[in-house]
């Protein structure tokens, strides 16, 4: 929409108001169109469209593998359930994004249970590791060496606190935008940019300590053989 | 989770972190750019924060996304959302009987109930003086039906008439 003044169109993007709708968007309002109207293969075709990034969503907030394929399901099976009340005044992902996010909430506070923590802190050794991966030009290939440095890294993360966490994880790792974020936190834009690079300082102050009292105390480095 | 008290902020100017973020996103025009890279020149704290900030995306590029559960996955979460609505449906059949029957005995009671109020207030009369007399009672009172008392003295005194003084 060439007409349309820039902030025109920012103000329309934020009421969620269509101004310009891609082909894409388009093949997507009417996958939903027709799912509104009982066809479950465009039911199936929307989920296949977006598991990955919901499996991301919920991944992100809950870091407990074993029961996100069971929330994302149980994501799908509130979104069918309630297909016919979504309005199509908002991106489809939009809603669906909010919904995942409720549903991790659910499942934590009705679970009682907390995203996954590790008791142990990082063993000099470990922090050795790490600090090979991070100073390498390129992440290890190997993929148990890079289930150890993710293992590795989650560990440093836990040393924030857990929605600096679960935004760096959606943000820098499971590749959703700072808009999609603000929208599916209810938050703004600004502020999730703030967190984010605080979250990010944050997390590279806990590194250097740990690498700091790890070089300051080589006594107690752990013994191989 | 241990949370370490000394990081609560980036160390940052408050104003700048956002813009900050930006920068290091990439998501920035060339002037905002040369503006930031100014104030980064002249603000040791902002500079320092925002090094920290950049040096994260090392460690962070460890970490990799969450991967596609595959084609089966829709597949599998179709049939399970048919599941659900049928065990839905066949929870709803199990009680739709008994609800039924509750229904039905709730709309036969309040029926009964209107009819029994309708009767009643149909049944009852209006006396002179505004009392409300029942059929029974007219009819165990006098035994010409067609008698009606016209005040409350005649009502009392009519039994001791018909039996003249004697029991
Ligand atoms: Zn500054």
């Amino acid at each position: 929409m060439p007409d349309v003044p820039k902030n025109v169109a920012a103000t329309a993007s934020a009421l969620s108001i269509p101004v310009a709708r891609s082909e894409k968007a388009d093949i997507e309002h009417d996958l939903v169109r027709r799912a509104q109207s009982g066809e479950e293969a465009a039911f199936e075709e929307l989920i296949r469209r977006h598991q990955q990034r919901v499996f991301g969503l919920v991944n992100g907030i809950l870091r407990r593998r074993d029961d996100v394929e069971d929330v994302v399901q149980q994501v799908f099976l509130k979104v069918f359930v309630s297909l016919k009340r979504f309005d199509q005044r908002s991106a489809f992902s939009t809603w669906l994004y909010k919904i995942s996010v409720n549903e991790c909430w659910d499942y934590l506070r009705k679970r009682k249970v907390r995203p996954l923590t590790y008791e142990a802190d990082l063993s000099e050794d470990q922090v050795s590791r790490l600090d090979g991966v991070a100073s390498a030009d390129k992440p290890p290939e190997d993929p148990s060496q890079r289930a150890e440095a993710r293992d590795l890294l989650e560990r440093m993360l836990e040393r924030l606190p857990e929605e600096d966490q679960q935004l760096l994880m959606l943000k820098e790792v499971e590749g959703f935008s700072v808009q999609e974020l603000a929208e599916m936190l209810n938050l703004n834009v600004n502020t999730v940019k703030v967190r984010l690079f605080r979250s990010r300082a944050r997390l590279t102050e806990v590194y250097k300590r740990k690498l700091e009292s790890n070089t300051s105390q080589p006594n107690t480095r752990e013994k191989r053989g | 989770m241990t949370l370490d008290p000394m990081i609560e902020t980036s160390g940052a100017c408050p104003d700048f972190e956002a813009r900050l973020y930006d920068r290091i996103s990439g998501e920035m025009s060339a002037s905002d750019i040369t503006a930031v890279d100014a104030h980064l020149k002249n603000c040791p704290a902002c500079a320092a924060a925002f090094e920290r900030a950049t040096f994260s995306a090392r460690l962070l590029r460890i970490a990799e996304p969450t991967p596609d559960p595959g084609p089966g996955f829709a597949h599998l979460t179709m049939a399970h959302i048919r599941q659900a609505q049928r065990d839905l449906a066949e929870e709803r059949s199990i009680w739709s009987p008994f609800v039924s029957l509750a229904w039905k005995f709730a709309a036969t009671a309040g029926v009964a109930l209107a009819l029994v109020l309708t009767f009643d207030i149909s049944q009852h009369r209006t006396t002179v003086d505004g009392t409300y007399l029942s059929p029974s009672d007219d009819a165990g009172l006098f035994s010409d039906v067609n008698y009606k008392s016209s005040d409350r003295d005649d009502f009392l005194v009519s039994p001791a008439d018909e039996n003249h003084g004697k029991r």
